[in-house]
């Protein structure tokens, strides 16, 4: 269990949330300055750990934070929270680096946008309880588990290295995943 | 199309959905792009799976926010600060596609690929391969299938996505209506036959490559990439 979640800073997440929206409302460049100084080293953090050189995750933390001022105005609190929207634009980024690896070709690409509902008035207070509880659910996951489900976001095939950590077969190892996600899944229904 | 068609919209509960390994994958940005395209389908049509989606979008912002931090090069904000004083590249016009299948209706969610051709694959089924942007080697295609007719028994080294668009099939164990998300295993031989009645369309791809046993295997190696 190599990466045991360090104890958590004290983090106003509604302050993420108010800095994206000053960007968006007036260009607020200390509220940048702020976000980049928690998600961009993260970012890059979670790029290494996806198979992303060191330089090649340093280029995209630093796009996805550039998205990040040139997007503000696209953001929307009650669809998703600051770290669950940076999450997303990075993801995208990565898709599309990983893309540009390749022999390319010409055509522009919006396929990764997915439909969203539209907002409601209740949606901005659905969203910070469902983070909320998307919390409290990593939480409750035992240890392993709770290494699986990270392991699950930065690999494509988590069981592999799951077999390779804990001596099992692959099988065994697939059925681990299968358990820690399906568990993951059930306590985010069951907080609901 | 004819009249009893089944053609997939938002009204009726799915019953097959992606597995949360799959969802999870595609939240997080792993996911190939074949398999992709064919869950995009599925999340269009699916409000649950939507919601689950965005839960674990949520599980992977909360996963983020809570990383140790990496520290970047000393000039690292200034330079992005410089990049973001400056004004945003005007986004490259979208092309429409040039091809695309004129003789069934596409879901939104395909309406922005381009398509290849139609291709004869057997008896009663055809296939035309779905470009992805920049993924020359993405294995998306539509599966057009006579009614009654079997796929071409295959097996495959990854799992096989399947997402039905109009009419129906049965895999042995399970039926799968418009909406339903099949995934089958890659250790698992197994032949879909479609319903009788209407002709059934399938948005399909494969996580490795198809082979197909025998000697329709054989006479469709030629076209590759299926
Ligand atoms: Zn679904």
């Amino acid at each position: 269990m190599s990466d045991a979640a360090p104890a958590p800073p004290p983090v106003d997440r509604d302050g993420f949330n108010r800095m994206i929206l000053a960007i968006a409302a007036h260009g607020d460049r200390e509220a940048f300055a702020a976000l980049f100084k928690h998600f961009a080293p993260r970012l890059k953090t979670f790029l290494m750990r996806s198979g992303l050189s060191a330089t090649a995750a340093e280029e995209i933390a630093q796009e996805t934070m550039l998205s990040v001022w040139r997007k503000a105005a696209y953001f929307d609190p009650a669809k998703a929270g600051a770290a669950t929207w940076i999450f997303t634009i990075a993801r995208n980024l990565k898709i599309d680096a990983l893309r540009r690896e390749r022999p390319v070709a010409q055509l522009p690409s919006d396929a990764d946008e997915t439909p969203d509902e539209a907002p409601d008035g209740e949606a901005l207070v659905l969203t910070q309880e469902r983070e909320a509880k998307v919390r409290a659910a990593l939480a409750a996951l035992s240890a392993e588990q709770a290494h699986i489900v990270r392991l699950s976001f930065f690999q494509d095939k988590p069981h592999v290295q799951i077999a390779a950590e804990l001596g099992i077969p692959l099988g065994t190892a697939k059925s681990r995943v299968r358990l820690a996600l399906t568990r993951l899944r059930t306590l985010l229904e069951d907080l609901g | 199309m004819q009249q009893q068609a089944r053609t997939a919209g938002e009204t009726a509960p799915r019953r097959h959905h992606p597995s949360e390994e799959t969802l999870l994958a595609y939240a997080a940005g792993s996911l190939a792009a074949g398999p992709a395209v064919v869950t995009e389908s599925h999340l269009a049509l699916c409000a649950p799976c939507r919601a689950r989606l965005a839960a674990f979008r949520a599980a992977g912002g909360a996963i983020l926010d809570a990383l140790p931090p990496t520290p970047l090069a000393g000039e690292a904000l200034e330079h992005c600060a410089a990049l973001a004083a400056l004004p945003a590249p005007a986004r490259p016009a979208r092309r429409l596609p040039r091809r695309q299948p004129r003789d069934i209706v596409l879901p939104a969610s395909l309406k922005a690929y381009e398509f290849g051709r139609w291709m004869w694959l057997g008896p009663g089924v055809r296939s035309c391969r779905i470009i992805v942007p920049a993924q020359p080697r993405a294995t998306a295609r539509l599966l057009r299938i006579a009614p009654g007719c079997k796929i071409p028994e295959h097996g495959h080294s990854g799992a096989e996505f399947t997402l039905v668009l109009h009419g129906s099939f049965c895999d042995g164990h399970d039926r799968f209506l418009p909406g339903d998300f099949s995934e089958a295993d890659g250790e698992v031989d197994h032949q879909p036959i479609s319903d009788p009645g209407v002709d059934c369309i399938c948005v399909t791809a494969l996580e490795g490559r198809m082979r197909f046993h025998g000697l329709l295997g054989r006479l469709t190696a030629p076209f590759g990439g299926l």
